[in-house]
């Protein structure tokens, strides 16, 4: 059972050894986040070396070189028949991005499931992620937000769970972006689409479901931007001896 | 981390047996039914082995997608193609 917040501050003022409190983090938490960090990265190289063998986006079912795109990427390409408007051909690297990127993409999705089941019965999803019955409010939102714009420190007490902007962050991440891009992942399989036509039909074709990955993708990766930078301003030490050992030393930080 | 007990002890032996024994009969079944592809070896084989298994039990009642004439597009090249060389270029005009 985890203490009291008030059992942290104790902690960290008198002589109790900090190794008696309550890990901030979890082993089944930091075990599952290095995993889906590792995965996260592969699958954002190998993702981008397999969108540059075609920089061009669609929507509908259909698209290819003679069909208008949505938009471009300004990159060249890796494949030379592909019109980039560029008079240069990228390294084409698509073999083993391609394999990495499905074997990378079934770990992060066998650990995710592993993280929600566990969360959903360790309590940690209602403690930690779902927002607490008092800050359920506009006023708590709009308080969140000005002290982050602030860049206020975090007190004592957000030092031992969440505060409520990361929470809700968090909670888009885990329910909302990680399932669209898997959808939209699943979407451009045509073994998975030929099982379950529906699935393709609802994003509105194949490459609607490219499109949308693409956008999804870049949601995930801004918010691995903030997520770093948050763990920067917040203490970066600490932070990642938290996510490492369990243990946040609140002593060392400045 | 000193804090061993029995009884966690005893729960991680069973569980790690469970664990052990669970894959050894998924990788026999998984055999017997052809869910084990040729390339299962190497650094990709376990991403490929779930690609291919998961394919194969998923699609084994489904046909391919089907589109409505209206959906044939427009322009005929559906895929990037090579230019032509200049033996199918004479072939092509020779038949028109």
């Amino acid at each position: 059972m985890r203490q009291p917040l008030g059992a942290g501050v104790l902690g960290s003022a008198s002589s109790v050894p900090v190794t008696t409190i309550t890990p901030r983090h979890s082993a089944l938490v930091r075990v599952t986040h290095w995993i889906t960090t590792l995965c996260f990265i592969a699958l954002l190289v190998t993702g981008a070396e397999i969108v540059i063998s075609h920089p061009r986006f669609y929507w509908g079912e259909t698209g290819n070189v003679l069909t208008t795109p949505l938009f471009k990427l300004p990159i060249p390409s890796s494949r030379a028949l592909v019109p980039t408007g560029y008079g240069y051909v990228l390294p084409d690297q698509n073999g083993w991005s391609r394999y990495l990127h499905f074997q990378s993409a079934w770990v992060l999705v066998l650990t995710g499931l592993l993280y929600v089941i566990s969360i959903l019965f360790s309590g940690h999803l209602r403690k930690n992620l779902l927002p607490d019955k008092a800050d359920r409010s506009w006023r708590a939102f709009s308080t969140s937000i000005v002290n982050h714009l602030r860049f206020k420190r975090p007190t004592e007490a957000e030092a031992w769970s969440y505060n409520l902007l990361q929470r809700l962050s968090y909670l888009f991440v885990i329910f909302v972006l990680f399932p669209l891009v898997i959808w939209t992942g699943l979407a451009m399989s045509p073994a998975f689409v030929s099982a379950l036509p529906a699935t393709v039909t609802l994003l509105g074709g194949q490459q609607s479901a490219r499109t949308i990955h693409f956008f999804v993708s870049l949601a995930l990766v801004i918010f691995l931007l903030v997520h770093v930078i948050m763990i920067f301003l917040a203490g970066f030490w600490s932070r990642m001896r938290a996510m490492i050992t369990g243990h946040a030393d609140h002593k060392e930080r400045t | 981390m000193s804090n061993f007990s029995r009884r966690k002890l005893i729960t991680t032996g069973v569980a790690a047996a469970a664990g052990v024994t669970g894959l050894g009969v998924a990788a026999r079944l998984a055999q017997t039914y052809g869910l084990v592809p040729p390339d299962h070896g190497g650094i990709y084989g376990l991403g490929e082995t779930l690609n291919y298994a998961s394919q194969r039990l998923l699609t084994t009642h489904s046909l391919a997608r089907e589109f409505s004439s209206s959906q044939i597009s427009k322009p005929p090249l559906a895929n990037e193609m090579a230019p032509p060389s200049d033996a199918f270029k004479r072939l092509q005009a020779g038949i028109r």
